[in-house]
């Protein structure tokens, strides 16, 4: 690991990425004490203006406020929270999906490594979007009890299928090493070789996959809600979409998610490249 | 034979795409019979129209149904405007197809030139804004930097015109270029990284050190050797484009008021326009996978080495 | 570098011009000319009998005329254009009873070819309309015994029941003449192409009887526009009309004075409010309902509409006939809401589900109502639904109680607005019109009373007799009226929205 993480904080775009990774986390564990005002506080009477407009950033409120009077700043640190916990969540369901299937197929091998991707196959069947807006409308219609449970099965659903792919590919080469066909041939049994040799093998890659992975989530969740499909708490994919209309009187509505949102995913793909050429140079630039 | 395996494949693939949105759209709760006669319907009209569109059966006499309608070539009619879905599509196929094709060549045509730039010019400043302009065309959403493009050169500078189709040829190439540009973003960045690591993986190869010692152009080198090998993986990737190119026009076409399929879609979700979803899924599960067969043989064509290979 | 900035700057600044166009300052109507608007949705159908959505009843109503329609709408006068006289028909007679309605057809009217327009060519489209499955206008003919033509000019409506909104149902579309198997207008104009799905344009029909009000050449009418799209391209001059402002562009474009006097904004027949089910728990017990009226702020609502809206006390807008205009509307007051509670056995508040329709701007108020119920202890929960989702689980017995209430008017009568959401005899358990399940034999007697009341008077005290029990017992959150907006170039002239119709143009002309 040592020498992958050498490589990495060469990378002058990871260590960019990483410093704002920290900070984007040092924001989201110290909500409380950024911001006094609550993000789902309207303020009709005194947040907008005397026709109803939006106020402008000002010393009481840095970002201004939206078109119910709330605090935006208030409103980005608790979007930062609720959207990089979507992007989390649906990573970690894609990542736990991908890696079983990608394991099972490239350690078994023969006709179950051909089933299964062929399973991918036909879920690749379908465009990433529109797969993804069809099921968020319909779990949206199922009425689960939390908010962000569709989005996040959603973009879980819809992405696990490139991790299955990649971890396939390796898990068959590290299962072709010498090393696991001693140890098949000694009757070791395949728990056992999974859990001690392949695994570990894997780990750089899952890691890799994880970064890209929610890089990618956390747009899929702005364009879902930007559509209208995401949850209706607030992220900063929803408050694009409330704040769409507004670009000419009150352009801080959607300056500020946009700009978070850029940030954050430009963040997560360099440390995601960076973790990628440090594990697997050739591959790299 | 490792034809009719590859057809073969093509067709389960059509058929698990046909069964498997059938099986998700059902699952919304909606009695659409209601929603397609206001609310002043009577009970009576309601019953005929569920009657009409077998939602008074089961999920097995529903799905039946559908097969059923498919196999005559009626898809059904849309809930909302009553009018075939199939003639619907065909309406509205035309326009998508224009706009991923644009895009595609727009991919192409500026996504080659500044992949090989940056590899030719690596770690100079061509390189690094090649590479920053990479990365904010993947990590803008695109539905940002189309709503950016449409305000300052559609509306404010004038230069395009602010979303629609266009009647003449001159209008329609007018109102193409900033959908097709934005929808091509993503995929100008991406190719462009791609094209730029074949290259310099080929720029190091040994033919590549010999063509130069042997005194030939730089240019020669690079786009007569190199840019040929590097070319490869590209046919792939255009291919598989399709699925995502057909998943970002329903943004663009929603923001620019292209009247393509994907639009037509996306309203057909939100109103759950069950005929509707049915017939444009399936009609793009199906594109794409003749889309990946075509690729396919082209890329056995191309590669004889591959010829061989299932 | 510098010259690009300076190009660049000078661009900017090009496009908040404001109008690029003024009126010619024509006197009189000028004729001729194309006017342009687009639309948020898609003509779905042009036949009379189907088409119900609001859009294509845009292009129905300027292709076919019917016997009686409501006066042209003059702005700024909010009591105008909901008084109905005779188009087709030259004249009418109610009998004493009415149960018998006699039209006279205007000598000389003809279909868009030429033929002439007879009796039976709306028995014709009537008999239709009774025998389509999907055709939503069957229900309106149920009070119709016969029809007969005693003459080739003369209509005679024989009715089972006294019903005093015939009329204004006779307004509606699908009572146009039609011919079989032919698509021929009757009304101003005739359809000259439709792209369908992105453009629908139509000319001038000469034939038409009223042809001399009519100074347009065409009529043309973009489908599918979003109405943020709409703006722009009317901005740019490419609309010429532009509906529903967003709020944030009617703040905007109010806020100039170059384009503040050609937005126009009319109280439309509606209603807006919470609906509750008032058999199902607490909302059974007229005491919470009351408190929920007391508790929700409705200035804050006409705030988030920017000031196009106004506070209701019931179900009946201004203007509509019948209306009580002495009551008042529920005043904000959240410690009588807590205190009816509390009496009501709720000390602790309340927690519900409140079910909206999946808009933007129906969310951002939901989000206002949650507020202010919070603030006396009722925490709701807001559920979104899409129209098809919504339109099944409301009128079910046992669907959501608590949802956001919208009544349209189909036709300007008190009809369309208290029979259809609150006589017990629109109760049914799935599919219910009266989805607040409300029943009062009270109402009921004095809706029926009112149907069937010849004396204009005498039927405008009944109904505000209804207005104050609904008001009394709050089967809803009386909330607010909201006015349609919009805004057109300088040089349209003649056009003012149309409380029923809402955006016709037919009459207008363009001042160029």
């Amino acid at each position: 690991m040592a020498r992958e993480a050498q490589r990495f904080f060469a990378n002058r775009g990871a260590v960019v990425g990483t410093v704002l990774i920290c900070i984007l986390l040092a924001i989201v564990g110290a909500r409380p004490l950024l911001s006094a005002k609550s993000p789902d506080a309207l303020n009709i009477d005194h947040g907008l203006t005397l026709r109803g407009a939006p106020l402008p950033p000002s010393a009481e409120s840095p970002l201004g406020t939206d078109d119910l009077g709330r605090d935006v700043w208030a409103r980005i640190v608790a979007g930062a929270a609720t959207s990089l916990e979507i992007a989390c969540l649906a990573t970690l369901l894609a990542l736990v999906i991908g890696l079983t299937v990608g394991l099972v197929a490239g350690y078994a091998g023969g006709w179950v490594d051909h089933a299964l991707m062929r399973l991918v196959d036909l879920v690749l069947a379908f465009p990433f979007l529109l797969l993804a807006i069809l099921l968020a409308s319909l779990l949206r219609e199922a009425d689960l009890a939390s908010s962000i449970a569709p989005v996040v099965v959603t973009l879980g659903a819809v992405s696990w299928t490139t991790i299955a792919r990649v971890i396939r590919g390796k898990a068959m080469a590290v299962s072709r090493s010498e090393m696991i066909v001693a140890a098949r041939a000694l009757g070791a049994s395949p728990a056992r070789i999974i859990a001690r040799h392949v695994l570990p093998n894997l780990a750089g890659t899952a890691i890799v996959m994880a970064a890209i992975g929610f890089a990618q989530n956390l747009l899929s969740e702005a364009v879902l809600s930007y559509l209208g499909l995401g949850p209706a708490t607030t992220t900063w994919g929803h408050m694009l979409f409330e704040g769409r209309a507004y670009y000419r009187t009150a352009p801080w509505l959607v300056i500020a998610p946009g700009v978070a949102i850029l940030v954050a995913v430009i963040a997560f793909n360099l440390v995601g490249d960076g973790l990628r050429d440090a594990f697997d140079p050739k591959e790299s630039t | 034979m490792m034809m009719v395996k590859r057809l073969g494949w093509t067709i389960v693939v059509v058929w698990f795409a046909i069964t498997a949105t059938f099986v998700m759209a059902t699952a919304i709760p909606a009695n659409p019979a209601r929603a397609l006669l206001g609310p002043h319907s009577t009970p009576e009209a309601i019953a005929k129209v569920e009657a009409h569109y077998c939602l008074d059966r089961g999920f097995l006499g529903r799905y039946a149904c559908f097969v059923g309608n498919i196999a005559k070539g009626d898809l059904g009619e849309s809930f909302r405007s009553k009018r075939p879905v199939s003639a619907i599509i065909v309406e509205h196929l035309w326009p998508t197809v224009q706009l991923a094709l644009a895009a595609i060549v727009l991919q192409l045509l500026v996504g080659i030139p500044l992949g090989v730039l940056a590899a030719i010019r690596r770690k100079r400043w061509q390189d690094h804004t090649a590479n920053l302009i990479s990365l904010l065309g993947q990590s803008a959403p695109a539905f940002v930097i189309a709503t950016l493009a449409m305000y300052v050169l559609a509306y404010r500078f004038g230069w395009f015109p602010i979303g629609g189709y266009g009647d003449t040829f001159g209008s329609r190439l007018h109102h193409l270029v900033l959908p097709a540009a934005t929808l091509a973003a993503a995929g100008i960045a991406y190719y462009a990284r791609i094209v730029r690591t074949e290259m310099i993986d080929v720029l190091g190869e040994d033919f590549i050190r010999t063509a130069r010692a042997k005194g030939l152009s730089e240019r020669d080198v690079v786009v007569k050797h190199a840019l040929r090998n590097a070319l490869g993986p590209l046919v792939t990737l255009v291919g598989l484009d399709l699925g995502v190119m057909l998943g970002g026009a329903v943004v663009i076409e929603f923001i620019f008021a292209w009247p393509g399929l994907g639009r037509e879609l996306l309203q057909a979700v939100l109103e759950v326009d069950l005929p509707l979803i049915l017939g444009v899924v399936l009609v793009a599960a199906i594109a794409i996978a003749i889309a990946n067969l075509l690729v396919d043989l082209v890329y056995r064509w191309l590669d004889p080495r591959l010829r061989d290979q299932p | 570098m510098k010259a690009v900035v300076l190009i660049a700057l000078a661009a900017c600044n090009g496009m908040d011009r404001g109008p690029h166009e003024r009126a010619a300052g024509h006197a009189k109507p000028v004729d001729g000319g194309t006017l342009r608007y687009a639309t948020k949705d898609r003509v779905v159908s042009l036949d009379p009998a189907i088409a119900y959505d609001e859009t294509s009843s845009y292009a129905v109503h300027a292709l076919h005329d019917t016997l009686v329609d409501y006066a042209p709408a003059v702005r700024g006068d909010p009591h105008s254009g909901t008084d109905i006289v005779p188009h087709l028909a030259e004249r009418y007679e109610v009998s004493p009873d009415g149960l018998t309605y006699h039209f006279w057809l205007r000598p000389g009217i003809a279909f868009s070819d030429g033929t002439p327009i007879v009796a039976a060519d709306f028995v014709y489209a009537l008999d239709r309309v009774r025998a389509k499955p999907d055709s939503p206008y069957a229900q309106f003919l149920v009070d119709v015994a016969a029809i007969t033509t005693p003459v080739q000019n003369e209509l005679v409506f024989q009715l089972a029941r006294p019903n005093m909104a015939f009329l204004a149902i006779l307004t509606m579309s699908f009572t146009t003449p039609l011919r079989p198997n032919t698509e021929l207008a009757t009304g101003p104009f005739v359809l000259e192409r439709w792209d369908q799905g992105r453009r629908l344009i139509v000319k001038k029909n000469p034939r038409y009887w009223d042809a001399a009000s009519i100074h347009l050449d065409r009529l043309e009418l973009i489908e599918n526009v979003p109405r943020d799209v709409q703006f722009l391209m009317f901005e740019r001059g490419e609309l010429d009309a532009a509906e529903r402002l967003s709020a944030a562009d009617y703040l905007w474009i109010t806020e100039r004075q170059d384009w503040a006097p050609y937005v126009q904004h009319r109280t439309a027949m509606n209603a807006f409010g919470s609906r509750m089910n008032v058999t199902q728990p607490p909302f059974d017990d007229r005491r919470v309902r009351q408190a929920l009226n007391y508790a929700v702020d409705k200035d804050h609502e006409v705030k988030l509409l920017e000031g196009a809206a106004v506070i209701s006390h019931g179900i009946l807008p201004p203007g509509m006939f019948g209306r009580d205009d002495a009551l008042t509307p529920y005043p904000h007051d959240p410690a009588k809401a807590r205190a009816l509670l509390a009496e009501a056995g709720h000390p602790n508040g309340l927690d519900l589900e409140y079910v909206v329709l999946a808009d933007e701007e129906a969310m951002r108020l939901a989000e206002s109502v949650k507020s202010d119920l919070a603030e006396v202890g009722v925490r709701i929960r807001i559920t979104p639904m899409s129209f098809a989702a919504y339109a099944t689980a409301i009128g079910s017995k046992s669907g959501p109680a608590f949802s956001k209430g919208v009544q349209l008017a189909d036709f300007a009568d008190p009809v369309d607005f208290f029979d259809l959401r609150f006589a017990s005899s629109e109760i049914h358990d799935q599919s219910s019109n009266n989805d607040s399940f409300y029943a009062n034999p009270e109402l009921d007697r004095i809706l029926a009373a009112a149907r069937a009341e010849p004396d204009r008077n005498e039927r405008a005290a009944l109904y505000q007799s209804a207005e104050r029990i609904l008001y009394a017992d709050a089967p809803w959150i009386w909330e607010y009226h909201q006015d349609v907006t919009e805004v057109t170039q300088p040089y349209v002239a003649g056009y003012a929205i149309h409380p029923i119709w809402l955006r016709d143009f037919s009459r207008s002309w363009l001042d160029r």
